[in-house]
């Protein structure tokens, strides 16, 4: 079983969001990790929802989104590190 | 305070009397009794009528995003005697702008959060010079930001407690919402006091809704169904949840925690929600009812919903803006909607009280039973048209031959049902798509994508298709010279996310069909072809 890290789900947020993140005139590498995904308009809620299916898709797991806090869930960092530490 | 029979706010003024210290609102971890709610709203409205000017249409712009004020800015804008307007920041501001400027509107009440963008959109608008920031106490950075404009806050608000609100114009309108156009700009459907509140007053008895009911409030202010949200629940003396745009994230979280007992979101919230695993067995003991509306819902999906909540009736409600809100619905019955359904989806089932349904063919003559046909709809829900646009009302709003009722033409395919079976919905006549339940003309985009790109050959499809619509848009773009990056990041200045095309495929010509016309279908084959 590999080790997913909270850069590889970072890098795969941002690949995700890549569209978005340009059309806002930001660059993906400059975000810092308190970059709210949500209040700053790159995804909106359901958005957010297809984010978290795609990154389970991606790392193959199943996490239980009922477990996170709505309030860090948005944000790039503690989403990333979170992913990372529930994946198995 | 007395209140006026028949306008949309008599059923609040109603409950505030019968049930002051019940909570009306549950916002942001705090709840507003319908006594308190009722006081801020009458606060605004003596503040309108004595501050703002009394030329121009009756219209107030209410730009406010989930918060009090939002609630408060509408029902004081009602009890004012005016229609209100919903704007919501997470929307382009160049988008807002032009709503707003259309509206014609004098006066915006607004909140904190929106009130930073009221720089923006208020340039070169000629017509707004009241702004009420009804819960800022210090509202003098604002007033700095809007020279030439009065900018009021809390301070500045007139009592309440004596403001009688003017009787209203059953005719008159109750809000002014925008759709997406197809011309390339948003359409602004008027609605009328009296086209809504006998739907009201049906749906309370339809759902027993009571003075217990705890009802959810996903839908944007911008979307009608919100309409519904409030004041079925506020006709009933019920408390209205509406969960921030975070706790929206987290939707079963949200309806465990605020005891959530009568939900209605669109569709893809729960098919998300599917997706997510939060439709295990049980989970939701306490919803009564469970309402979709805005695009197909799929049944798999109904039936996990039934799973996780067992308690619930579910149904799958039906209407365009301009025939106010719902006018078709169905009723989920275990073991034979399975078979009543088309598609994979949920009918629509049969019109509500007061509604008239006809299925017609391209001459808007009755199809047969079993026959396919554009949805008419007619009845006292039917609205007066769009805002400053009589030509296309009456494009849509006509009297079918052979009959002397007034009918709006929906542009929805439905199935005429047969004798004791319901309405099915087969997809749209028109480019009308639904992205996550939002309704998109495919023509207003197009019609932004040509002014991006300088191309006149372009064609949006929505792309990939889903059982309920579309996840995105592709566009198609007869050009081979186009700046992408630029072209989107303008789009995404001008249109809501979900109107601004995920990809650009950019082609040298693009293919025509027999009539002339751009082959959509074959640019639609040319995508399911990439995927295989």
């Amino acid at each position: 079983m590999s080790e997913v890290t909270a850069e590889q789900v970072r890098a795969v947020v941002l690949e995700e969001l890549s569209e978005p993140i340009a059309a806002l005139g930001l660059e993906p590498d400059q975000l810092p990790d308190d970059f709210d995904l949500l209040t700053t308009g790159v995804i909106d809620s359901l958005g957010l929802i297809e984010l978290i299916v795609a990154v389970n898709e991606r790392f193959g797991l199943d996490i239980d989104f009922e477990e996170l806090d709505p309030e860090s869930l948005t944000v790039l960092g503690p989403f990333s590190h979170y992913v990372a530490s529930a994946a198995p | 305070m007395a209140h006026i029979a028949d306008s949309l706010y008599s059923g609040f003024l109603r409950s505030a009397e019968r049930f002051a210290d019940r909570p009306a609102l549950a916002i942001d971890g705090r709840e507003y009794s319908y006594a308190e709610v009722r006081a801020r709203a009458a606060s605004i409205a003596a503040t309108l009528a004595v501050r703002a000017p009394e030329s121009g249409p009756p219209l107030t712009a209410v730009f406010a995003y989930r918060s009090v004020t939002a609630f408060t800015g509408l029902l004081g804008t009602l009890l004012r005697g005016h229609g209100y307007v919903p704007l919501n920041h997470t929307l382009p501001p160049a988008r807002t702008a032009l709503m707003l400027e259309r509206s014609r509107a004098r006066a915006v009440i607004v909140d904190r959060e929106s009130a930073e963008q009221l720089h923006d959109i208020l340039r070169g608008n000629p017509d707004v010079t009241l702004i009420l920031a009804p819960d800022e106490q210090d509202v003098g950075w604002l007033a700095g930001q809007l020279p030439g404009h009065k900018v009021l806050g809390a301070r500045d608000l007139e009592p309440g407690e004596a403001w009688i609100a003017p009787p209203v114009d059953p005719d008159a309108i109750a809000y002014l919402l925008f759709t997406s156009g197809s011309t390339g700009v948003p359409k602004g459907v008027t609605v009328a006091h009296r086209n809504a509140t006998g739907l009201m007053e049906n749906m309370v008895e339809r759902y027993d809704v009571t003075e217990d009911d705890r009802v959810s409030q996903t839908h944007e202010l911008t979307f009608d169904v919100s309409v519904f949200d409030m004041f079925v629940t506020w006709q009933a003396g019920g408390c209205l949840c509406c969960p921030t745009q975070k706790e929206l994230v987290a939707p079963g979280r949200f309806i465990r925690k605020s005891g959530i007992t009568i939900w209605f979101s669109v569709p893809s919230t729960a098919i998300f929600m599917k997706r997510l695993g939060l439709l295990k067995p049980d989970s939701y003991p306490g919803l009564r009812h469970s309402l979709f509306a805005g695009e197909p819902m799929p049944i798999e999906v109904a039936r996990g919903w039934l799973a996780a909540a067992p308690g619930t009736n579910i149904e799958n409600l039906y209407g365009p803006t301009e025939a106010t809100i719902v006018c078709v619905g169905y009723r989920w019955v275990a073991g034979r909607s399975e078979a009543e359904s088309e598609a994979g989806v949920m009918p629509i089932g049969e019109a509500l009280p007061g509604v008239r349904t006809l299925v017609v063919d391209g001459d808007l003559r009755e199809v047969e039973p079993g026959e396919a046909g554009e949805l008419l709809v007619a009845g006292p829900q039917v609205t007066p048209g769009y805002w400053d646009d009589p030509e296309t009302t009456a494009e849509v709003f006509i009297v079918p031959p052979g009959e002397s009722e007034r009918f709006y033409r929906t542009g929805d395919r439905v199935r005429s049902p047969l004798p004791g079976h319901p309405m099915t919905y087969l997809g749209r006549l028109d480019h009308q798509i639904k992205v996550r339940g939002v309704r998109i003309e495919l023509g207003e985009v197009e019609a932004a994508v040509r002014e991006a790109t300088g191309v006149d050959g372009v064609v949006a499809v929505g792309w990939p298709a889903t059982t309920t619509g579309a996840d995105g848009i592709v566009a198609f773009v007869g050009s081979a010279g186009v700046d992408i990056v630029a072209a989107k990041a303008t789009l995404a200045a001008r249109l809501p996310p979900t109107m601004v095309p995920r990809r650009f495929v950019l082609l040298k010509a693009l293919p025509l069909g027999a009539s002339g016309k751009f082959d959509r279908k074959r640019l639609l084959e040319s995508l399911a072809e990439e995927k295989e």
